[in-house]
């Protein structure tokens, strides 16, 4: 799925024209869109952010090209870019304190498709459950949060996750233990606060 | 496998979660739900969890967008230009090919590099022989005699009686007992 991301390592010898590569960040763009959009989503929670800080991870990871040194593959490497861009936008919003779109009323994702939107009682409340669980995500540690977030957002294996965030998968998989875990305790909480 | 005092099952349904089990340890933990509830509920709540999280970060993008999204990147790196790489980034892309060499060929091929070029540097136990040069005309060796007898002979492992003519050699040797080494 993800080899062609690898492509430029495996012919590290042969320098890439400028066409070859622009093909192949435009095939970045078409087969992992969707993964990285919901990693950003994930981290922002609105998604014209999410498209917007994964454009930009893309054309930075096009235009600092002579900055990537083969040291992880460059599928990993565009994971990184935007796991970094989405903390740099949360510290902005955190400086800015402005709430998101969603918590603004708008809202864009899975739970605003026709077919729900065609029960509002429904729809009202998966918005509400989806609240809660990014609230309870929120409250994660930063490491736990990233790991669980490239793990059930972005689909990416272990080993992946350790390369994104260059540690040893026996921490990305301890992380994604704590912070199921702790996930779990958090919206068990929640429950009960509700149910009270 | 036990993680800052969590019960080794509980990490074992993590990865059961994600697939990462054998059959073997699959089947032993699926025995192991049977007999203890706790832990087939808490697989229960993961999965459920696991399922929330992923449908809470899941965003679907309808056609348009996806095209739009595809059309602005596109016209974005047509008008972008690649940067170059600086001449540092190239030598650390150099040396990143031998990445996947184990640590221990390399430190060993670097040891027999430095070994190659440390050798004409090494301390050097054959000393040079101590040499003496004695000049003496052609017609007049006693000079050469007189330094022979004088000169501590002992201390020089070469002695050189440096003449200048055939005839000179031959009266040299044998009034000294010493064959000239070098004429010129």
């Amino acid at each position: 799925m993800k080899e062609h991301f690898c492509a430029l390592n495996e012919n590290r010898w042969e320098k890439p024209s400028a066409d070859e590569i622009r093909e192949l960040f435009i095939s970045i763009a078409e087969n992992h869109r969707d993964s990285l959009i919901n990693v950003a989503y994930g981290f922002l929670h609105e998604k014209e952010a999410a498209l917007d800080v994964v454009q930009e991870a893309l054309l930075k990871a096009y235009r600092k090209l002579s900055t990537f040194q083969n040291q992880s593959s460059l599928f990993t490497w565009v994971y990184r870019i935007t796991a970094n861009l989405c903390k740099d936008r949360l510290r902005q919003r955190k400086r800015q304190k402005t709430a998101p779109v969603e918590e603004m009323g708008g809202d864009n994702h899975i739970f605003e498709l026709p077919d729900l939107a065609a029960n509002p009682r429904r729809s009202a409340e998966l918005k509400e459950r989806d609240k809660i669980v990014m609230a309870a995500i929120e409250l994660l540690p930063d490491n736990h949060q990233q790991i669980l977030i490239l793990r059930e957002a972005g689909g990416l294996s272990y080993k992946e996750i350790a390369r994104v965030l260059k540690c040893r998968e026996g921490t990305v998989m301890s992380r994604l233990f704590h912070a199921r875990k702790m996930l779990a305790a958090r919206l068990k909480t929640f429950a009960e606060d509700l149910g009270s | 496998m036990t993680l800052h005092g969590s019960c080794p099952v509980e990490l074992r349904i993590s990865l059961l979660l994600d697939g990462l089990l054998s059959d073997e340890e699959t089947k032993q933990i699926h025995r192991h739900f049977s007999e203890c509830e706790s832990c087939r509920q808490k697989y229960v709540d993961w999965e459920h969890i696991i399922h929330l999280v992923r449908e809470t970060c899941s965003v679907r993008l309808t056609p348009v967008e996806k095209n739009t999204f595809l059309h602005q990147f596109n016209q974005q790196i047509v008008n972008s230009d690649l940067k170059t790489p600086c001449f540092t980034v190239q030598i650390a892309r150099f040396l990143a090919q031998f990445r996947p060499i184990p640590w221990q060929w390399r430190a060993a091929f670097a040891l027999i590099l430095i070994l190659i070029f440390s050798i004409p540097f090494l301390p050097n136990n054959q000393q040079e022989p101590q040499e003496l040069f004695i000049p003496t005309l052609a017609s007049d060796f006693s000079d050469a005699k007189i330094r022979l007898e004088t000169d501590v002979a002992a201390e020089y492992d070469l002695i050189w009686v440096v003449t200048g003519e055939e005839e000179t050699q031959k009266t040299l040797d044998s009034s000294l007992g010493f064959k000239p080494f070098m004429t010129i």
